[in-house]
């Protein structure tokens, strides 16, 4: 046995949580298709949601092609535990001010994510990947950005609303920055250059740096809503999966 | 002229160009509370399958255009001798005077 | 020049099949007959997001699901092109997008009745993209002349991404048509369900209002119910019944020598419900709408109000 083998798999591990994050994000993103405020923003949303799937997308096919099953069992057909995903994106759309902030919230750790960890992986299918995703991100940013600073300059009420949800995010995307076993031994490897949780600084930071532009409150840390990594997830995670795997599950090795 | 804008809503135009080289093109519209906005959202409004490579947003209110029914830029006298239709005989002249020095 | 100069040289332009633009001249019916349907078919693309948008989180697999979304996205999209379309036509009479929003909701103006149906199972998605959508290629197609200019620049666009859906629709279709027996049983079920409103989709064949008759010399619209629905039935229905499914008119056939489909005329009482706003999903979906647009009252305040607060 390859002394590369147990990394392999802490890498697999490591990508899986990066491609969970996307599609349940994505996913909740397209719930909001034919409802986001204003028909210009219907469209813009609708992108974005095709985008963080299409990320997805790629990263799956990444680890199809490391023998890790095929595209749509991994995102569709796996069980609960199997997940990896943070819990802040699984819960379910609670109005706009929540996708706002969550979105920024993911956005921002995202940008990091890929920017300064993903990028630097010396395996070059997960670098490159990292860039492609990183481009859009950007695309995201700039769409969040642009929202929070209409809503946090847009009246008292519209302020209030961003201040609440962008709370009530933060108190629950502490899983976001969780390191696994796998992100420390890739680390020790040299295979990625540290630890998810050593972006949370950097990112405060920026967060902060925005609010402070959009009028908005100095936000706290990100704190709470930890154990996704590991597979344990809220009842709004059970609701996801059922919905998704509802048609596909009733032939599940048919053609769709 | 276009018509008048709602006074709290501005609207942008958008024009786009679907590559280096080719000219921008008028594909819609939209309003949006800011430059900053109209951009981002025109961004998937006009370009989904990556139609445009470049967007030029204008405010509508800085749009002067010329009337259309009056015909200004309709020339009221000939302008044949500056059109390629005018020198259609000019071929003719040529095969004439080969004709006459051959 | 009088009124009268005004409308025989507005006419004359039409006849020789000028466009007319946003701020020309134009008779007070030509821009209100124009507005109505072109409002119409902003709010039927709006509607119209729904039915398909229950099925884009369950939709089978990522591919489906990105095609899905995006299928509908367009639609919103072309709702967007449509009311931009509608708001400059309609600004000399005062009426803004949120009056269009407004009426809609309130159910005071109209949009298809094919939007007024339920997408029980995700063969419905496949039959909407393919042959609602192709319905709606014909009706559009068929307006892409039409002598409002504005209206028929975007109708490009618009027709050409339908082209696209129609793919995305067809390929449900054959693929479901090409699968279990389950799957075939569901894609009949949904055609069959759909066959009516198909019918419906393109109006009765006997309309004869002064309306559309002025609609016609006016060049606002340009074919007849009757004619665009044979061509609908030209264009489908071999396809349909080329991969195995069965049409629920036995009356459906082409008279060889005429080349005119002949079908079994559909309940008509059944469509002028549904227009009257009694469909089985239209309350529903309206209310859907309208709790969108009251929830949402607190964003448009904040950003359309943006650059009044210092």
């Amino acid at each position: 046995m390859s002394a590369r083998q147990p990394l392999d798999q802490a890498l697999n591990e490591a990508l899986l949580a990066v491609a969970d994050d996307e599609l349940v994000c994505g996913h909740r993103d397209s719930e909001w298709c034919a409802f986001a405020p204003m028909i210009e923003e219907d469209v813009a949303f609708a992108s974005i949601a095709q985008d963080e799937m299409g990320h997805a997308r790629l990263l799956y096919r990444l680890l199809e092609q490391r023998g890790q099953g095929s595209l749509d069992q991994m995102a569709f057909s796996r069980p609960l535990v199997g997940y990896k995903n943070a819990q802040i994106l699984e819960r379910q759309n609670a109005g706009w001010a929540q996708a706002i902030a969550r979105h920024l919230v993911y956005d921002l750790y995202d940008d990091l994510l890929t920017g300064l960890y993903l990028e630097a992986c010396t395996v070059g299918e997960v670098a490159d990947i990292a860039r492609l995703v990183r481009r859009e991100e950007r695309y995201h940013l700039e769409h969040q950005k642009t929202w929070i600073r209409h809503l946090g300059q847009g009246g008292a009420e519209a302020r209030a609303r961003m201040n609440g949800a962008l709370g009530d995010v933060l108190a629950e995307s502490g899983g976001l920055f969780e390191d696994l076993p796998a992100h420390r031994a890739l680390k020790e490897a040299g295979v990625l250059p540290g630890l998810p949780s050593e972006l949370q600084p950097e990112f405060s930071q920026r967060l902060a740096a925005l609010c402070l532009t959009a009028g908005l409150d100095r936000p706290a840390a990100p704190s709470g809503g930890l154990g996704g990594r590991l597979g344990r997830h809220t009842a709004d995670m059970e609701e996801c999966l059922a919905t998704m795997a509802e048609v596909i599950s009733e032939a599940p090795n048919a053609s769709w | 002229m276009l018509p008048e804008t709602a006074p709290d809503e501005t609207f942008y135009e958008v024009f786009g160009q679907t590559d280096r080289g080719e000219p921008y093109v008028q594909l819609g519209s939209l309003p949006a509370a800011d430059p900053e906005m109209a951009l981002v959202l025109a961004r998937e409004l006009f370009s989904r399958r990556g139609e445009v490579i470049s967007l030029w947003l204008v405010d509508r209110e800085a749009i002067h255009a010329t009337e259309r029914l009056d015909g200004d830029l309709i020339r009221a006298t000939d302008r044949t001798y500056r059109m390629g239709e005018g020198y259609r005989v000019t071929v003719e002249k040529r095969r004439q005077l080969r004709r006459v020095t051959s | 020049m009088t009124d009268e100069q005004r409308l025989q040289a507005f006419e004359a332009r039409i006849a020789s099949g000028e466009k007319i633009e946003s701020d020309d001249w134009m008779p007070d019916l030509y821009r209100k007959q124009a507005l109505r349907l072109i409002l119409t078919h902003a709010n039927s693309e709006l509607m119209g997001a729904l039915p398909e948008r229950e099925w884009i989180p369950r939709a089978p697999g990522m591919h489906r699901k990105l095609a899905v979304l995006a299928k509908v996205q367009d639609e919103i999209g072309h709702a967007q092109l449509i009311y931009r379309v509608a708001e400059d036509l309609a600004r000399p009479l005062g009426l803004t997008r949120d009056d269009f929003m407004k009426d809609l909701i309130a159910g005071r103006a109209k949009f298809h009745n094919v939007f007024s149906y339920p997408a029980p199972t995700w063969a419905d998605v496949g039959v909407i993209a393919w042959l609602v959508d192709g319905a709606a290629l014909v009706t559009q197609g068929a307006l892409l002349r039409t002598s409002y200019g504005p209206y028929g620049r975007i109708l490009r666009r618009i027709c050409a991404e339908e082209a696209i859906h129609l793919k995305h629709g067809e390929d449900i279709v054959l693929t479901l048509a090409g699968g279990t027996k389950a799957q075939r049983q569901m894609l009949q079920d949904a055609l069959s369900r759909w066959w009516e409103p198909l019918l419906h989709f393109f109006g009765p064949p006997d309309e004869v209002s002064p309306n559309t008759e002025q609609m016609v010399r006016w060049g606002i619209r340009l074919k007849s119910n009757e004619a665009m629905r044979q061509e609908f039935l030209q264009n489908y229905a071999p396809k349909i019944l080329e991969i195995g499914l069965l049409v629920p008119d036995p009356a459906l056939e082409k008279d060889p020598e005429s080349g005119v489909w002949h079908y079994t005329q559909p309940d008509w009482d059944v469509f002028w419900k549904v227009v009257r706003g009694e469909g089985p999903k239209t309350k529903e979906r309206l209310s859907l709408r309208r709790l969108a647009y009251e929830d949402q009252a607190w964003i448009r305040q904040a950003v359309q109000g943006a650059h009044h607060v210092a």
